[in-house]
């Protein structure tokens, strides 16, 4: 039997390869979705509603008994990230993808915010983001469902950062504030990142893809892990081989287009272990920047207690985890330091109370303490924008196999002057803030840890500094699409999930309509 | 009930215009917080002999004790540190270090009021203690502890977490709220 051809295989199913895939069914594009973990059922699959006495280490795992693994390092299940994500919702603004001119450090995006716009405005209006209209030129507006009320911590938090000019708006999520499309509003239970069993917050596999496959042009194939892109010897990506993850038996699929969306360093590792004698260094790596421009955000944090809620009542109020948000201020001031960061905060899940073992004492004393300061207990998380250096880059651990042989991606971090700069004035801001809300400081931190990965597969209008084109197009190769965090050439301060999603959906109507022009 | 209809009126509101509704033969239902299926606690210590046991419950009641709350013993935190403890040769070993120092020290005999006496210095030192600055691409120091001191550092740190996500601490002495259906967010009514 002749193997079918695909017009486009996805590989990677969570907020970027969903968004994509569905879009481009919806395009009438026959896609195949090539996903390395699990189906998901997220109404009953998740330990969304447990307690941490359910367990004896009192440690909530992620899947109930006996549900298939979802693998959180890789987060290979049909849904990737987006099943466990907080759901933050920003747009990035001119200044955002044009940090160099403005700057002149780092890289510009080879595209405009007027680019982004319509894509930003569709996905908003197909998943639902609630928020405010807050008029901010470095956060721009979009079509919003009613934000949800901040809480009664947030509002002093706000008057305090109010006192020293630093404003804190509604935060934006994709997750329903009123129903939408069948699905139900927010019931504010606080454990969104445990996997909404509602659907209230948006993931790829129930709201993205679930519907594109009723198209009848979208294919998922779950439990697929990808190991190499094939690419022919006339420079054209041919499909993927794979091992299924069950039985690690071997396959392949076959498609005239390839996108790659992995969620950043694993993408970044597919292409590195998709070697060929074309590219010997990785596929597509003719520039040498893959898995270079490794710039993922770093945060720090301050614990704290506000004053004013110690001994107070316990209040239900997890909500969503943060409903109010500092975005960045310090464009507009002086400083020593390119780029900015933002602040979240107050998201912090009441069903743990790590730090109660930081509070002095024992006994009565110690035990009163603790029960007295509890409602009062606060997280605040600066983000900071990481600027690309030489020392901050994936690549692949040879001497390190997973269960299948394949290679370890491995992510080396390194924090440049810059970086330290902003990660020292973003924590004495924070102290600063909070110690204007009334706040008595529990701890705060003096290290830069990593989140939300970025960069290593950068856009870029030289095919010599960059990966791909402002199309998530592979500079070297015309028909392989990179489409996730890894595309990002800047990473702003601001969480990068809906540019992701509204880059998948730009990059999805391209393909389409290449595809149909006989382009690719 | 509030709940119901409002789940109801969800159900009613299924979107036909939008290009990817959520299917509609998907549609949640009645949406009840149920409690995982999960595994029993061990119905005896894994590595605690009996006298063991006793130091431990002792050390926990100081820590923790009932007040008008249920205290650590009560939440069975003794439990949880045998198990938190079983699953480390660390722990083992410095747990070993702590039982031998106590049993020079005559803890069992002492009267609460020098249990305590005992007790406080260390807690006040293993509170103090700080890890060294954080330097990039080296190894924060750990601070400095006497074994005794490590020890109760640890065995602070274990029942508090032991107590604090017990059903005991946490809902009993905390009074955690959380966990429930709220048709909407409240909004705050106080002057800010």
């Amino acid at each position: 039997m002749a193997q079918k051809t695909y017009d486009v295989v996805v590989v990677g199913s969570g907020p970027s390869g969903g968004t994509l895939a569905a879009h481009l069914a919806h395009y009438g594009v026959d896609v195949a979705l090539v996903e390395g973990g699990p189906k998901i059922n997220t109404r009953t699959d998740f330990n969304t509603h447990a307690m941490p006495f359910h367990f004896p280490n009192r440690h909530i795992p992620v899947m109930k008994p006996g549900k298939q693994g979802f693998d959180s390092e890789r987060s290979r299940g049909i849904g990737g990230k987006s099943l466990t994500w907080n759901a933050v919702a920003w747009r990035f603004s001119q200044r955002d993808f044009k940090g160099r001119s403005h700057d002149g450090a780092g890289a510009d995006w080879p595209l405009e915010y007027r680019d982004m716009a319509p894509y930003y405005d569709r996905i908003e209006r197909e998943v639902g983001v609630c928020g405010n209209l807050d008029g901010l030129e470095d956060l721009p507006d979009g079509h919003f469902l009613p934000p949800v009320p901040m809480k009664c911590s947030d509002l002093i938090v706000k008057r305090g950062a109010a006192r020293l000019g630093v404003n804190v708006i509604h935060v934006r999520k994709s997750t329903l504030s009123k129903p939408m499309a069948g699905r139900p509003s927010c019931h504010f239970c606080g454990n969104c990142m445990a996997g909404c069993d509602v659907v209230a917050k948006y993931n790829s596999a129930d709201c993205h893809i679930a519907p594109a496959v009723k198209t009848g042009h979208l294919e998922v194939m779950g439990d697929s892990i990808v190991r190499e892109v094939m690419v022919s010897t006339e420079n054209r990506v041919t499909g993927v081989r794979f091992l299924n993850r069950l039985t690690k038996a071997e396959g392949e699929v076959r498609g005239r287009v390839v996108v790659v969306s992995c969620a950043c360093v694993q993408s970044v590792a597919l292409l590195l272990m998709s070697k060929s004698r074309l590219y010997p260094t990785g596929l597509g790596n003719s520039s040498g920047h893959l898995g270079k421009d490794f710039i993922p955000h770093f945060t720090g944090g301050v614990q704290c207690f506000l004053k004013e809620m110690i001994g107070q009542p316990a209040a239900n109020d997890e909500g969503f985890l943060d409903h109010a948000y500092v975005p960045s201020f310090m464009h507009s001031r002086k400083r020593d330091y390119a780029r900015s960061f933002g602040i979240q905060f107050n998201y912090q899940n009441r069903r743990s109370v790590g730090w109660a073992r930081d509070i002095g004492g024992l006994g009565k004393g110690f035990k009163q303490a603790v029960e007295d300061r509890y409602p009062a207990f606060l997280t605040f998380s600066p983000y900071g924008e990481m600027l690309p250096n030489d020392r901050c880059f994936v690549d692949l651990d040879h001497s390190k196999k997973d269960a299948y042989g394949l290679p370890l991606a491995r992510r080396n971090v390194f924090f440049g002057e810059n970086d330290l700069k902003i990660f020292k004035d973003m924590t004495a801001w924070s102290v600063r803030i909070l110690e204007s809300a009334g706040a008595e400081i529990l701890s705060v931190s003096d290290e830069p840890r990593t989140n939300h990965e970025l960069g290593g597969c950068r856009m870029g209008s030289d095919s010599k500094t960059s990966v791909l084109n402002q199309w998530c197009q592979s500079h070297d190769v015309p028909n392989l699409f990179v489409v996730d965090g890894s595309a990002f050439p800047s990473a702003s301060e601001k969480n990068p999930t809906h540019t992701m999603m509204a880059l998948a959906a730009r990059t999805a109507g391209r393909i389409a309509g290449q595809l149909k022009n006989k382009e690719l | 009930m509030a709940d119901r209809r409002e789940t109801l009126k969800i159900i009613g509101a299924v979107g036909s215009t939008c290009a990817f509704p959520y299917s509609a033969d998907e549609l949640y239902g009645q949406h009840a917080h149920q409690s995982p299926n999960a595994p029993a606690p061990p119905s005896k210590p894994l590595v605690f002999t009996p006298a063991e046991m006793a130091l431990v419950t002792r050390l926990a009641d100081l820590i923790i004790p009932a007040t008008a709350t249920p205290g650590a013993v009560a939440a069975g935190v003794p439990m949880y540190i045998d198990y938190v403890v079983s699953s480390s040769a660390r722990w083992r070993k410095l747990f070993r270090q702590g039982f031998a120092w106590l049993q020079r020290e005559k803890f069992p005999e002492l009267s609460e009021e020098r249990q305590i006496a005992l007790l406080t210095p260390l807690i006040e030192q293993a509170d103090k203690a700080k890890p060294g600055p954080w330097r990039q691409g080296q190894a924060r120091t750990e601070p400095k502890l006497s074994t005794e001191a490590a020890f109760m550092k640890a065995f602070k740190s274990m029942t508090a977490d032991g107590f604090f996500t017990s059903k005991q601490g946490l809902v009993e002495s905390l009074h955690y709220a959380g966990n429930t259906v709220l048709a909407e967010f409240p909004a705050c009514l106080h002057e800010h």
